[in-house]
Parts: C-alpha cells; sequence; structure tokens
C-alpha cells in the first residue's frame, strides 16, 4: 500500500493557545514492500504519524496519501471512504488494552471481521485462528477481555488486528509487555504475515528488535526525520543523540574495534564468536 | 536483616475456577532490589497488587513491617507501599499532570504548602516539568510513564514496585529512571525496589530475582544463578539476557575461561 507524506505539518490544538506542534515539513515515500521501522526520542511523534495515515487524525497542513485517498485539512472525511481504508488497515494502539472492548474475548477479536466482512460468517473461525497464533489457547476464547493480564491482553488485541486480515498493519510497541517468548514469538508471527505481502508499520523502542526485523527504518527527531534508510547500516553509527540504543551485537563489534579487534559479517552472537576464533 | 514484607501460604484466585497464585511464601528484606520475571499471566501483577494491599489473599497471611495485615490495618501498606501500575491511563485521576500528582500526596497527607515544593522537585528529576499543566490524557505513551512515576517517588514510599513501568520509556529515558532509581537507594538505602520486568538485561542488575511460573515460585535467587538454568527458562516462556548468552558461548568455544558480567571487562578479556 502506498503511503506518502507532503509537506506535512501537524499541530495539536492548533487554533487556541494549547498549540503543540508536533511535526514540522514531512516528506516521505513508505516503501510497500517492506517492515517499516519509526523510531525516536518519547513525544518525537511516532504515534502520531501513524495515526495520520490511518485518518485518526488531520494534517495542519500537507498531505497525507494512504493508498490513493489524500488527506489534507480540508477534507470532508466521508464515512465509507474511512470505512473502505481502515478495513485495509489493523491498527495496534500503543496501550492496546484500551482498545478491547467487548465481554468475551472471542467476540473482541470477531468485531473486525464483523464489522469489515458482514457478510462473511467464518468469523469465529478466523478470530479463533488468530487467538491460537498469538497463543491464547481455547480457555480464554470465552473470557472478559479486562479480566486478563496485562500481555494476554495484548494477545488479544494483536488479534484483533490480524483477525480480518488487512493489507497493512500498523503496530505501536507491539512486544512491550510480553514475555520474552512471546515477543520472539509474535515478531516471527508478523514476519510470517508479512511474507504473504502484508505491509508492516513497526513502532518500537527496542532497536535489537529493529536491527533483527526491520527492512528499513526512519528515525523521528524535532518534528522532523532525521535520518532513514537501512537499520544495518543506521543502526552502526551513533544512534545514542536520538535517546536510541545501539543494538547489543552492534555494541559489542564497536566496542571491539576499539580496542583493534575489527570484525566482519557479524551479524548475531553464534558469527561473531566464529569470526572471534578465527581472529585467534 | 530485617524484614519488611513476608507472605506466608498466600493463595488468591480472581474466580473459583482457578488459583492465580498457590502457596506463595516469600520474604522481602528491608533495602532489597528485587526483579520478579515470568512469563504472561504467571501472577506477576497480582503478587504485586497482593503486597500493596490492593488485593486481598484468598488464603494465608501477609506481615507488613512483622505486624500481621488483617482488613482493618491496610492503611499500614498503603502509606507505605507505592506501586506504579502496567498501564498509566489506569493510574490518572488529575485533571493536569500537576493535579494529579498533588492528588496522591494528598493522599498522604501531605501538607499544601510542601506539595508545590515536592512537585516541583520530583517532576525536574523525572523530566516532566514542562508538562506540569498539560493533561495526562494528551501525552504521548513514554510521557505518562513518566508521570505515572513521578506521582509514585514524588510520595516518597518505603517500598517502590514498579510493574512493567518502563516498558514504554525510550532507552535513554528508560536509563535516566533506572539511575534515579539507584540514586534514591544510594540516599536511603531502606528503600525497597520491587521490579517487574520482562527486561532480562535490567532484571540480571537487582539483587535477586524471583521467578514465577503459572502461580507458584519457581525459583529465588541470584541473578547468576537463575540464569544458569537455561532450559529450564526456556520451558518457562524466558530467555537469557544477552551479557550472559555472549558468555555462554564464549565459555562454550573456550575464548574465555570464566564467565564475566562485566561487558567492559569482558571486552578486554577477549582483547587480550
Ligand atoms: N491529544 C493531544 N493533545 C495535545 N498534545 C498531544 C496530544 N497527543 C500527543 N501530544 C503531544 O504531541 C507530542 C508527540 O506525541 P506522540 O504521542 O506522537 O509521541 P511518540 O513519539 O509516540 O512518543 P512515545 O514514544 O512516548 O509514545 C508529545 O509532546 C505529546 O505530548
Ligand atoms: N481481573 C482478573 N479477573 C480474572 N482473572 C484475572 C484477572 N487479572 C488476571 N487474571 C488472571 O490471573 C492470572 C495472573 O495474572 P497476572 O496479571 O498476575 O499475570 P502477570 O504475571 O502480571 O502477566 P503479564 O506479564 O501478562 O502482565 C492470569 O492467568 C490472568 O488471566
Ligand atoms: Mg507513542
Ligand atoms: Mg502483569
Amino acid at each position: 500500500m502506498q503511503i506518502e507524506f507532503k509537506n506535512l505539518y501537524f499541530n495539536y490544538n492548533n487554533n487556541s493557545e494549547f498549540k503543540v506542534t508536533v511535526l514540522k515539513n514531512i516528506n516521505y515515500l513508505i516503501n510497500k514492500n517492506n517492515i517499516t521501522a519509526i523510531v525516536g526520542k518519547t513525544g518525537s511523534g511516532k504515534s502520531t504519524l501513524t495515526e495520520l495515515i490511518n485518518y485518526f487524525l488531520k494534517p495542519t497542513s500537507g498531505q497525507v496519501i494512504t493508498d490513493g485517498f489524500i488527506s489534507e485539512n480540508s477534507t470532508k472525511l466521508k464515512f465509507k471512504v474511512v470505512n473502505k481504508l481502515r478495513k485495509k488497515i489493523g491498527y495496534l494502539f500503543q496501550f492496546s488494552e484500551n482498545q478491547l472492548f467487548e465481554d468475551t474475548v472471542i467476540k473482541d477479536v470477531s468485531f473486525g471481521v464483523k464489522n469489515f466482512y458482514p457478510k462473511d460468517d467464518g468469523y469465529e473461525q478466523k478470530s479463533k485462528e488468530a487467538l491460537r497464533l498469538v497463543g491464547l489457547d481455547e480457555s480464554f476464547d470465552s473470557r472478559s477481555p479486562f479480566d486478563l493480564s496485562g500481555g494476554e491482553k495484548k494477545r488479544v488485541a494483536i488479534a484483533g488486528v490480524i483477525a480480518y486480515k488487512p493489507d497493512l498493519l500498523i503496530l505501536d510497541e507491539p512486544t512491550a509487555g510480553l514475555d520474552a517468548q512471546g515477543k520472539k514469538e509474535i515478531m516471527d508471527l508478523f514476519k510470517k504475515i508479512h511474507e504473504t505481502g502484508v505491509q508492516i508499520i513497526l513502532i518500537t523502542h527496542d532497536m535489537n528488535v529493529v536491527l533483527e526485523y526491520a527492512d528499513e527504518m526512519i528515525v523521528l527527531d524535532n518534528g522532523s526525520i532525521q535520518k532513514y534508510g537501512s537499520p544495518k547500516e543506521i543502526l552502526k553509527e551513533n544512534v545514542e543523540k536520538y535517546n536510541l540504543e545501539t543494538p547489543h551485537i552492534y555494541k559489542t563489534i564497536n566496542a571491539l574495534k576499539e580496542k583493534g579487534i575489527v570484525l566482519n559479517n557479524v551479524t548475531d552472537i553464534p558469527s561473531l564468536v566464529t569470526e572471534l576464533k578465527k581472529h585467534g | 536483616m530485617n524484614e519488611i514484607i513476608k507472605l506466608k501460604n498466600i493463595s488468591y484466585a480472581y474466580s473459583n475456577t482457578r488459583d492465580a497464585l498457590t502457596d506463595i511464601n516469600l520474604t522481602i528484606n528491608k533495602g532489597e532490589d528485587i526483579s520478579i520475571i515470568g512469563h504472561n499471566g504467571s501472577g506477576k501483577s497480582t503478587l504485586a497488587k497482593l503486597i500493596a494491599a490492593l488485593l486481598k489473599p484468598k488464603s494465608g497471611n501477609l506481615y507488613f513491617n512483622n505486624v500481621e495485615i488483617n482488613n482493618k490495618n491496610t492503611n499500614l501498606i498503603r502509606d507505605k507501599v507505592g506501586m506504579v501500575f502496567q498501564n498509566p491511563d489506569n493510574q490518572f485521576i488529575g485533571i493536569t499532570v500537576a493535579d494529579d500528582i498533588a492528588f496522591g500526596l494528598e493522599n498522604r497527607r501531605i501538607p499544601r504548602d510542601k506539595m508545590s515544593q515536592i512537585i516541583e522537585e520530583y517532576s525536574k528529576k523525572t523530566g516532566i516539568y514542562e508538562l506540569l499543566n498539560k493533561e495526562p490524557a494528551t501525552l504521548s505513551g513514554g510521557q505518562k510513564q513518566r508521570v505515572a512515576i513521578t506521582g509514585i517517588l514524588a510520595m516518597s514510599p518505603e517500598v517502590i514496585i514498579f510493574d512493567e513501568a518502563l516498558a514504554m520509556l525510550d532507552p535513554r529515558g528508560k536509563n535516566e529512571i533506572l539511575k534515579l532509581i539507584k540514586d534514591i537507594k544510594k540516599n536511603n538505602s531502606d528503600i525497597t525496589i520491587i521490579r517487574i520486568t520482562h527486561d532480562l538485561d535490567e532484571a540480571f542488575y537487582s539483587d535477586r530475582i524471583i521467578v514465577l511460573s503459572e502461580g507458584k515460585i519457581v525459583n529465588d535467587n541470584t541473578p547468576t544463578e537463575v540464569f544458569k538454568e537455561e532450559d529450564k527458562l526456556i520451558k518457562l516462556g524466558l530467555d537469557l539476557p544477552f551479557i550472559v548468552k555472549l558468555n555462554k558461548e564464549l565459555l562454550k568455544e573456550g575464548l574465555i575461561d570464566k564467565a564475566i558480567y562485566d561487558f567492559d571487562l569482558l571486552i578486554e578479556k577477549l582483547c587480550k
């Protein structure tokens, strides 16, 4: 799905004394075949930027073009148009447990399927499949989504956005609150979904995740895009100034390099150890 | 050592079908810095809420400063234990950030004239001074978590529980808060810290780790001991911190002869 930002400016409360300038002159075309990571410090505008893609917010000026739909300040959003777009997008909120609202888990996950495909009577099957994929067994189906642990709620919310099989997944901090293995399993699941042709936009503070899973990254700071490109390249440089942290493996290589040991072709611990052995 | 919290044979169930916690025995000493880890749904938040007297055990006894807690004296705990919740939205009540912090102070009967000074001091420490007049609902995720943390720290509790409270902070912000916690402990070594976290790198640097699985304590030991049992941890839905994984591989390949968990020292050793 083509997503483009053109001379995009965004302020909250634009016409009042509480005006907050968040995005300043953003110009960018997101590569539709990628897993794209949006990163940057707290308050840098990541969630705001992705909410603009999904028409939750309207530009103060400039344009956001999502799948051919143009959103600008003067656009009157028609329900039909918005609905058609949202059907194609699965949006996982940063505090995703706030997006749960039905009285059972299965109803909650089914909501998207029923809402966007009212004629589809396979919604229950689709929802069950999604729940099993995020690691929740049958015993969860009839429970209330409010009576779950934090990570269980997160998994229900994730099941809810993948169940109706959207073309684009926007995931705001999808791994926060998941246990170590859940984090890996869920990221692997997103990768698998991506391989079936689904586009993914991911917001995260975890640069290890970015390095392992993303094809493209955008660094936001001070309202604009400071850097963009391949995570393998960008994360090698100094990212601390954007409040980010160099991934573990790069931190290790850099520290060794400073002491005179230069290693090539290292992507993980096993390859690091192999190269170190070669080095003697 | 002085014990501050003791749980004796505590069980808890949200519904009558299944226990969320079963037969928990646990003693926490004054001044300890403990991490509680465990898979999703293992009972960490439930345990935290029991310790903070926000939930009442189904059976068993809870002691705070050697006093048994019952229906009538939960205030003994509530005045001394501060808990930062997993989802900050559940914690906000004030119209502005400043109001919100003030509300907590009011509950602890802090005199009004002292309040603004405390709010200023702590909001500067946590980097939210500029946000004091904003509505909590209009903050970014990381800003919300900082505000929630500030609200609890400002009350100067004796026991501070962080339930996944740093998960949405950017890495630098997270390190700043970790450093702030360290400083608080440096100033008063009697402060007890309980962190519930899925960040195993963070847990690795606490004094003691408690591992929960399916409502039971399955391990309670020092971080190096806990992370020795890789297979067991993987079975429990967990993993090893990066530094432990790295050491393990290096040991296996004979590149070092004993584990070094300090990153800089490890690098030095490898360069020799
Ligand atoms: N509804 C709102 N009204 C006013 N200001 C807002 C609103 N929502 C967000 N802001 C402000 O806009 C800025 C950008 O917020 P945003 O949520 O996009 O940040 P973020 O990059 O997602 O941060 P985080 O990593 O902390 O979630 C912040 O300074 C925030 O306080
Ligand atoms: N309000 C509730 N009503 C019923 N059951 C609940 C409720 N809250 C939690 N549970 C259940 O109790 C168990 C323990 O939940 P708890 O929230 O303590 O887990 P946790 O270890 O904090 O998990 P997470 O890492 O996902 O936050 C889980 O099986 C969960 O489904
Ligand atoms: Mg955000
Ligand atoms: Mg929890």
